[in-house]
């Protein structure tokens, strides 16, 4: 009978419980999905990278390290050379290694290079392994960037018609609209605009990988020697910033400029010879274990594969998680040059620690709208006690306890909030639902649909323990009202 | 006489029994227990200022009276008392034998909800509430869970006999799926009467049904409330301060000859 009461109550004040119910619905809605975009966003950062044990590079800070390699932001200025690299990698424990070179970009796009071990053993996620929407990982030859056209190779000693394979990640494929076999040109510098492109030297795409909504998506990965062959060969005064490409952007810039210009060739060649002069002490001869395999057509074109003298940095996977702190500590302390080693999960923390005060922003304001929202729902209680007055005395004149007036208005309350609640739920479905592919284009998000857990739920009850109790104003209102009748 | 209610002390004496044993047996053992006795009773809201002040006054069963008084002299308060929503400062009430004030909150909810109908000058029924539902309601709220076939007994009969006391009260067969506030002001208070009266009460009290009525509708609605008492077998306090109702009754008391306080009281407000 109270449900049927209820009922008709609500019906009755149609006008204001709509209102109220809306404002709680808005409310409940953004809540439920600022906490869920809230989660996202923590769990898609924590997804970013994972499978991998340690992260190795120049000296630097371990939010450095991991912002450059991870999140392809900013650049470490130092490289490691490929003799410390070779060394690490040598040692028994690791197990797996991924070679990163970093600082080159292709229209915006973060330019990686790197070898197919990255399409082996980097997870993201659930210890996710990539995987291809299209084509597949760089060939044998496009790595090294050994394949030569026939016709002109030998002729042409610049290496004109030298192919470099391409991987795409999803997001960078997407948006430049590029598929399998399509050949495009790889420029200098992160910044989108460059000055120098790389007219010849084409790179043909073979691979995108499927969406994953990490950093990779936006990467345009490059075999690591054919990053290190258009830095010495065809535009030689480029290899100099294989050195310092990101520490001094601007002089670069300028040179790029420079380089056009034939007549000024020569003087960007002694920059080249400088360069050259010192690193050939480092360039060691590829050990048997390098994870890159090197064409056997690189010797019918000196000029095609350059032995790559240097890494932005490397991800190591170990055959025992027990080895990390320990190879940790012998690459920090490595006599050969300045490295830091990071631990991926430590490093995200630390990351997280800085950029979460985003959480808590969004905490606080989904707190807030909250608590308007539960304001509102007692302000409209209380005015409609007022009104209510003459039928709570009816009730009580009928023979109704005070106790069935105090649970009808926490009835009505609590329905009204309930019914909130639910249709929030399925509101904030719906339109993650309809909104995905949009977002995923827009915005790289990939929103979950299902925003039922474990916590939505206790928003929920919270939702409706805070409706009970600010009720209990209006409610208890009415029961003394009740008491202290006519 | 007993068309309506053909037992119905017999019905509340087996539903109160466990707990007013006493009272029940006063009943059941004598037909002469009066529907209402107030004995010594007392009453004030500010405590040098007693509003009631009643020697003894009673109310046979079946019987009506019309109680009439000028506003202020505390109608309204009795009536209260009466009912159990006030209590006494000294003094008792009995409704059946049963001291009302006596009772535990929620045994007099219960109590008032099965032996005491009452109807006021407005606001008795749930506006938003079909016409059905608020007697039903009315049932509900009387309606005792330790009475279940009877309860059972009671939803086979209801509707009908809800319709048969529509149809007692004058009231089109159609209303009773409207809601209150579709009604006119007459219907409603019709209306009010059937609720008042769908729970057998031993005593309806009426207070100023009529003052929203005009001339015509007063006189019919007298009529068919006085005749549903009857045939109700209840008795009926009436007030007003309109004495062209005292007509109606064969008893007609003014409060001011019972109440104490309130034939004190207009003297030194004449003074003044």
């Amino acid at each position: 009978m109270i449900f049927r009461v209820a009922k008709q109550s609500l019906l009755h004040r149609k006008v204001s419980v709509m209102l109220t119910f809306l404002a709680l619905l808005v409310s409940v809605s953004l809540l439920l999905s600022i906490e869920h975009i809230r989660k996202e966003a923590k769990s898609s950062f924590y997804r970013t990278v994972s499978g991998v044990d340690l992260i190795v590079g120049a000296r630097t800070g371990q939010i450095n390290l991991l912002l450059s390699s991870v999140f392809r932001v900013g650049a470490n200025a130092n490289s490691v050379s490929w003799e410390s690299y070779q060394s690490i990698v040598a040692n028994p424990q690791v197990e797996w290694s991924i070679p990163l070179s970093l600082g080159d970009s292709h229209k915006g796009f973060a330019v990686i290079g790197t070898t197919n071990a990255y399409f082996e053993h980097y997870r993201y996620g659930d210890k996710r392994q990539l995987s291809f929407q299209a084509g597949g990982r760089f060939t044998s030859s496009g790595e090294n960037g050994g394949s030569i056209d026939s016709e002109n190779g030998a002729a042409k000693m610049s290496a004109v018609s030298q192919h470099f394979d391409v991987v795409l990640g999803a997001e960078a494929a997407k948006q430049l609209n590029y598929k399998v076999g399509d050949e495009i040109i790889i420029s200098h510098g992160v910044g989108k605009v460059s000055f120098s492109h790389h007219d010849d030297h084409p790179f043909t795409i073979v691979g995108i990988l499927q969406f994953t909504g990490t950093p990779v998506d936006q990467g345009v990965h490059v075999g690591l020697n054919a990053i290190e062959s258009i830095h010495t060969q065809g535009n030689p005064s480029l290899s100099k910033s294989t050195m310092s490409r990101a520490s001094s952007k601007k002089q670069q810039d300028t040179e790029h400029v420079d380089a056009e210009h034939e007549h000024e060739h020569e003087h960007e060649h002694e920059h080249e010879h400088e360069h050259e002069h010192e690193h050939s002490d480092k360039a060691a001869p590829q050990p048997a274990n390098t994870p890159l395999e090197t064409s056997n057509k690189q010797d019918s074109n000196k000029h095609a594969l350059v032995q790559p003298t240097q890494v932005s940095a490397f991800m190591l996977g170990l055959k025992s998680r027990i080895a990390v702190l320990q190879i940790q500590r012998q690459v920090n302390q490595s006599k050969l040059e300045p490295l830091s080693a990071i631990i991926p999960g430590v490093a995200l923390g630390e990351l997280w620690r800085l950029v979460g005060a985003v959480e808590n922003v969004l905490r606080i304001i989904s707190a807030a709208v909250l608590v308007a929202s539960l304001l509102g729902l007692s302000t409209m209680l209380l005015a409609s006690l007022r009104e209510r007055r003459a039928e709570i005395s009816v009730f009580r004149v009928m023979g109704a306890k005070p106790s069935f007036v105090f649970w009808l208005l926490q009835l009505e309350a609590l329905s009204i909030a309930l019914g909130a609640s639910v249709f929030a739920v399925l509101l904030v479905t719906g339109v993650i639902l309809l909104s995905n592919d949009w977002l995923l284009a827009e915005y790289g998000l990939s929103l979950s649909a299902n925003i039922f857990s474990v916590h939505t739920l206790s928003m929920i009850a919270v939702v409706l323990i805070a409706t009970f109790v600010i009720a209990l104003i209006p409610s208890i209102g009415a029961y003394r009202n009740a008491r202290s009748l006519n | 006489m007993s068309i309506l209610k053909n037992e119905p002390t017999g019905d509340d004496a087996k539903s109160e029994s466990q707990n007013h044993h006493i009272n029940d047996l006063n009943i059941a053992n004598n037909a002469q227990v009066p529907a209402v006795l107030v004995e010594s009773l007392l009453f004030s809201y500010v405590a040098s200022k007693p509003i009631i002040d009643i020697k003894k006054w009673q109310l046979g069963k079946s019987e009506q009276v019309f109680l009439y008084g000028p506003s202020g002299c505390g109608k309204s308060t009795l009536l209260n008392l009466i009912s159990g929503i006030l209590s006494p400062r000294e003094g008792k009430v009995s409704v059946l034998g049963t001291d009302i004030a006596s009772l535990k909150t929620s045994k007099r909810d219960r109590f008032r909800a099965q032996h005491i109908g009452v109807v006021f000058q407005q606001f008795n029924l749930v506006p938003y509430l079909s016409v059905l539902d608020n007697i039903q309601l009315a049932m509900h709220f009387a309606n005792d869970d330790s009475d279940k076939t009877d309860a059972m007994k009671k939803e086979s009969t209801k509707q009908q006999r809800i319709a048969s006391m529509l149809h007692a009260l004058q009231l089109p067969s159609d209303c009773i799926s409207q809601k209150a506030s579709e009604l006119s002001v007459g219907q409603q208070q019709r209306v009010a009467i059937a609720r008042a009266l769908i729970n057998k009460p031993d005593v309806l009290i009426v207070d100023e049904p009529t003052s929203a009525l005009d001339a015509a509708a007063k006189d019919a609605f007298m009529q068919v409330l006085t005749d549903t008492a009857i045939s109700s077998n209840a008795a009926l306090i009436f007030v007003s301060h309109d004495q062209s109702l005292a007509r109606h009754f064969k008893r007609v008391e003014s409060l001011t000859d019972i109440n104490y306080t309130a034939a004190a009281m207009p003297e030194p407000e004449r003074r003044t």
